[in-house]
């Protein structure tokens, strides 16, 4: 007796511990994903290194300093340029790499600079911004004079405000000085035609006058040594941190771009680490972003660069863009066949060959995305280009195929129309429809030949200089479109069904039609139910992963055009997320996209499970 | 609705609204549309399979050699794939090592549902939670897979017992095990949904015979209440199977490889490697459509996979719904939650 109270007991504990194993699963989720995120929010804090410990880091931009010699190196993706200049002299190399022929050209020059900026040696930075490659020298009259290296006698002067000491970021874009007790910020740019441009940001008004001001490799912060003591200075989200117990300074210098050295007026040499991310800021995610290479501040998706000279950069909205551009363009082509086929089946179909067909319908959904992904991705992808017009006349054909014969039907059908037997009225339809598809592609093919010289593809390019990329938006849409059906159809068919006969019944022994009784009696009741079922489309659509992954090309593009690519939030999770180093940055903005793609889908969720509630709310009162 | 159709074929003369007929003529063009995109697919993937399978002109393989190639080809053949045999036989180590989690822990939760908790606030969070579990994409459970099971559990189990190994980890980093918790958590409200289904059909009055009689609950789960709901549970069970088997996404993060040079069960303790990566049905589909070289026989290669897969989850769902129409319920996963 007491063993099998103990068993009953032992049963139900195990039983209650599992139901509060399910909501430590799901709070464990929403939080660990978000703990691994936070980070990237906490304050920068520092502590001392020894100078073995220092990692050693990236080569600075420039690379060597004498007396009266600088050195430096600039790179980007497509341009590696060595410089070195005395007071009167700029050397350099440069090596290109262009479009059409895709290989390294060295071109090596001299330069004599004007003698107006022998004076300035000291400050003075090599960059490559937008193509262009620049020198830049600072005057502490408040003239920045900026060198074209390919037109040296093109020669720049920008104005800032005049300055005691100035830093420049080593990739030119950001420039630091300071006047008395007042600190600005500027950005350089490179604006229409080609000419330089500095843009002040920010200012900020200090106890006393700065001995030194020091912008770290990347541009992203700036050290200022007042005194003794030292601020840190967050030059994107422009917020100045007193850092403390760092002893008296004397003298600081970079030497990575997370960690610095500072000299004491005594000759010592401590070494610096600052921990968390001084290198982030949310602005980095949503707001446009300067960097080499671009004319104006641009969203880019780059985690990973290729170049020493280059910095990583997470603008959050390519991807957020592709998910959404991908999800709308699914449900575009989605919504035209779901929808109208949950209608049929669930309004006109008999409740016994409806029995029947959604199994089937549902068994479609079980088809692994993979595998739609990877049709589409290599069986249908590369013979796209051909193909465009074909597909094209498809899509316009068999719609307008079947409006034409509904038209048809509608004004002069009543002898066809009598003939209807609605349950297999599909099947008849369907050679129509192969009909119509056959007919569409050879009409499209057709008119390439005669209207777009026999290549859609070529001719857009041609025209209208839209270039097609073989893994597009609409390849895209098409095939997560053909994934969402099943999906689509469930749903909505499932609230079309739900309304009670009845009401339908009545309508029509009242002379209604059909359509009438569908449109002004069972639509309005289900339609919170056709609502959830687009919401929860669009929520699949949004995190849907494989498809993505195959067919979207993967390219963080921002713009309308539907023959680019994308890359969407899922599949950047998908790809990079295995690669990302533990704890890094990358890896921790990547959760946090995660986090925020978690939370979106679970509010359309939720309202998508609210709106059905609503609708099963109603018609079991209709029924009851 | 059978009624519907003779009304409209007795009452054609009354139906003179235009729109009407075009709207029924519209809607039917639209499931003849699926139909016709479906089918179109299906014979795509059936076609390129078959021309797989046909001996070509330039191979002098036969059909058993080219299957047998198919199946155990290694990377070091040069043919650019690997053979099948070692991603079929992960997927069903994956399953079967799912299956062991979440069916008694699933059952549980449903249990407790239904049979031991009242309803309140505490099952209402129950149960929302497992709602919005179902709705979760499921690159989501690979993060969380990722962050949690392999960083924060499996990184504290390399430090308790495999400390000498490190900073080498054996649990720390993508395998089997966590690939099996992921896809448990990701299927249970498959099974909890199908679980309930099955227990809300069982009549209150065998439960209260039971007891009646002096059994204690758990024995009249053990004996009345689970027997009842077996179907319901296998039904559920089979459907994570095949979801688990044609999801690839989470598992990219939590560890399948493209190719796994180790066994995972072999002569040597504890003879299951449950560290091991791993190799799966789906994510093979991906990697050689994405990744293998591209020469001639690559684009029916995909499809004789996909076809595999296609095949064991169809087969796998169609299970599931013929066990649900010989327990006589409705076809469609009706909401119990």
């Amino acid at each position: 007796m007491d063993r099998r109270r103990f068993i009953d007991r032992l049963s139900g504990a195990a039983i209650k511990a599992a139901s509060a194993l399910v909501l430590v699963a799901v709070a464990s989720m929403f939080v660990q994903i978000f703990t691994v995120a936070f980070p990237l929010w906490e304050s920068v804090e520092w502590r001392a290194t020894s100078a073995s410990d220092q990692v050693p880091a990236a080569p600075p931009e420039w690379v060597g300093r004498t007396e009266d010699l600088l050195v430096f190196r600039a790179n980007s993706r497509r341009r590696h340029w060595v410089a070195a200049s005395d007071q009167t002299t700029l050397w350099g190399q440069l090596q290109t790499k262009d479009a059409p022929i895709e290989q390294w050209s060295t071109l090596d020059y001299r330069i004599a600079l004007p003698p107006e900026f022998a004076r300035q040696a000291r400050e003075r930075v090599v960059m490559i911004l937008d193509g262009l490659q620049l020198l830049a020298i600072p005057e502490p009259s408040g003239t920045l004079a900026v060198i074209d290296v390919e037109h040296p006698s093109m020669i720049s002067q920008l104005t800032t405000s005049p300055w005691d000491t100035v830093s420049l970021a080593a990739d030119g874009r950001m420039m630091i000085q300071s006047y008395h007790n007042v600190l600005s910020r500027y950005q350089l740019g490179v604006g229409h035609n080609r000419v330089p441009t500095v843009i002040k940001l920010s200012e900020h008004h200090l106890a006393q006058t700065p001995d030194q001001i020091l912008v770290s490799p990347d541009g992203v912060l700036a050290l200022i040594l007042i005194g003794e003591k030292v601020l840190l200075w967050q030059l994107y989200s422009d917020e100045l941190l007193s850092m403390e117990a760092l002893g008296a300074a004397n003298f600081l210098s970079w030497t990575s771009r997370d960690q610095f050295k500072v000299r004491t007026a005594t000759g010592d040499e401590q070494y610096f680490r600052l921990k968390g991310f001084p290198n982030f800021d949310m602005q980095q995610l949503f707001e446009p972003q300067w960097r080499s290479g671009y004319s104006s501040a641009v969203f880019r998706w780059l985690p990973i660069v290729e170049n020493t000279g280059d910095f990583p950069m997470f603008s959050l909205w390519p991807l957020l863009w592709g998910t959404l551009k991908a999800a709308l363009m699914a449900l575009f082509f989605a919504l035209p066949i779901g929808i109208p086929t949950a209608i049929f089946v669930g309004f006109y179909m008999s409740p016994r060959l409806r029995d029947r067909i959604k199994p089937v319908i549902e068994l479609l959904a079980a088809i692994p995305t993979v595998v739609i992904g990877a049709i589409a991705a290599v069986a249908v992808a590369p013979v796209f280009y051909q193909e465009f017009a074909g597909f094209l006349g498809m899509l316009l054909m068999i719609p307008a195929g079947v409006a034409g014969v509904a038209v048809f039907v509608t004004k002069r059908g009543d002898a066809v129309a009598a003939r209807w037997q609605l349950e297999t009225l599909p099947l008849k339809i369907s050679p129509l429809v192969l009909v119509l598809a056959v007919v569409g592609y050879l009409m499209g093919k057709e008119l390439e030949v005669l209207f777009f010289t026999g290549d859609l593809g070529r001719f857009l390019v041609d025209t209208y200089s839209i270039s097609m990329a073989q893994r597009n938006t609409i390849l895209l849409g098409f095939s997560l479109g053909i994934a969402l059906v099943p999906t689509l159809f469930t749903i909505s068919e499932e609230a079309i069904h739900a309304v009670p006969r009845q009401l339908a019944a009545g309508c029509l022994a009242l002379g209604s039609s059909h359509w009438q009784s569908f449109r002004d009696v069972v639509l309005p009741i289900a339609f919170p139910g056709i609502l959830a079922a687009v919401l929860v489309s669009f929520g699949r659509a949004i995190g849907e992963t494989m498809i993505l992954v195959m067919v979207s090309g993967n390219t963080p593009l921002m713009d309308w055009d539907l023959f680019s690519g994308i890359r969407t939030l899922t599949a950047t999770l998908a790809l990079e997320l295995p690669e990302a180093s533990r704890n890094g940055m990358h890896y921790r903005i990547l959760f946090m996209a995660a986090f925020l793609l978690f939370a979106f889908t679970f509010i359309v969720n939720t309202v998508a499970e609210l709106t059905r509630s609503r609708v099963t709310r109603m018609t079991t009162a209709w029924q009851g | 609705m059978a009624g519907l159709n003779s009304v409209h074929r007795r009452h054609q003369h009354l139906f003179r609204h235009s729109g009407a007929r075009s709207m029924t003529w519209l809607t039917a063009s639209a499931v003849a549309i699926s139909m016709f995109t479906t089918l179109a697919f299906l014979g795509l993937l059936v076609g390129l399979s078959v021309d797989w399978l046909r001996p070509s002109p330039e191979t002098v393989l036969t059909l058993p050699q080219r299957l047998e190639q198919l199946l155990s080809a290694t990377p070091s053949a040069g043919l650019g794939f690997t053979g099948l045999a070692p991603a079929i036989f992960g997927t069903v180590l994956l399953v079967i090592l799912m299956t062991l989690v979440l069916g008694p822990f699933a059952v549980a939760v449903a249990i407790y549902l239904s049979e031991y908790a009242a309803r309140g606030w505490y099952t209402d969070m129950v149960r929302i939670a497992i709602q919005n579990l179902a709705g979760v994409p499921s690159i989501i459970y690979g993060v969380f897979g990722l962050g949690f099971f392999i960083y924060v559990i499996g990184a504290s189990v390399d430090e308790m017992f495999f400390a000498d190994s490190l900073p080498q980890p054996t649990f720390g980093t993508p395998g089997l095990l966590w690939a099996a918790l992921t896809m448990a958590l990701m299927n249970l409200p498959v099974v909890v949904v199908a679980t309930l289904e099955g227990l809300s059909r069982v009549p209150q009055e065998q439960r209260y015979g039971s007891l009646a009689l002096g059994a204690t609950r758990w024995e009249t789960l053990r004996h009345i209440t689970l027997p009842a709901v077996l179907p319901n549970i296998l039904t559920g069970l089979i459907l994570s199977v095949a979801r688990a088997a044609g999801e690839v996404a989470p598992l990219m993060l939590v560890g399948v490889v493209k190719y796994a040079p180790a066994s995972l069960v072999d002569g040597r303790w504890p003879f299951v490697h449950f560290e091991q990566k791993f190799m799966h049905l789906g994510y093979q589909v991906y990697d050689v459509a994405m990744h293998a070289p591209l020469d001639s026989g690559r684009l029916e290669l995909i499809a004789v996979t996909a076809l595999l897969l296609v095949i064991v989850v169809v087969a796998l769902n169609l299970s599931a719904i013929l066990l649900r129409l010989r327990l006589g319920q409705s076809t469609a996963q009706s909401e119990s939650l």
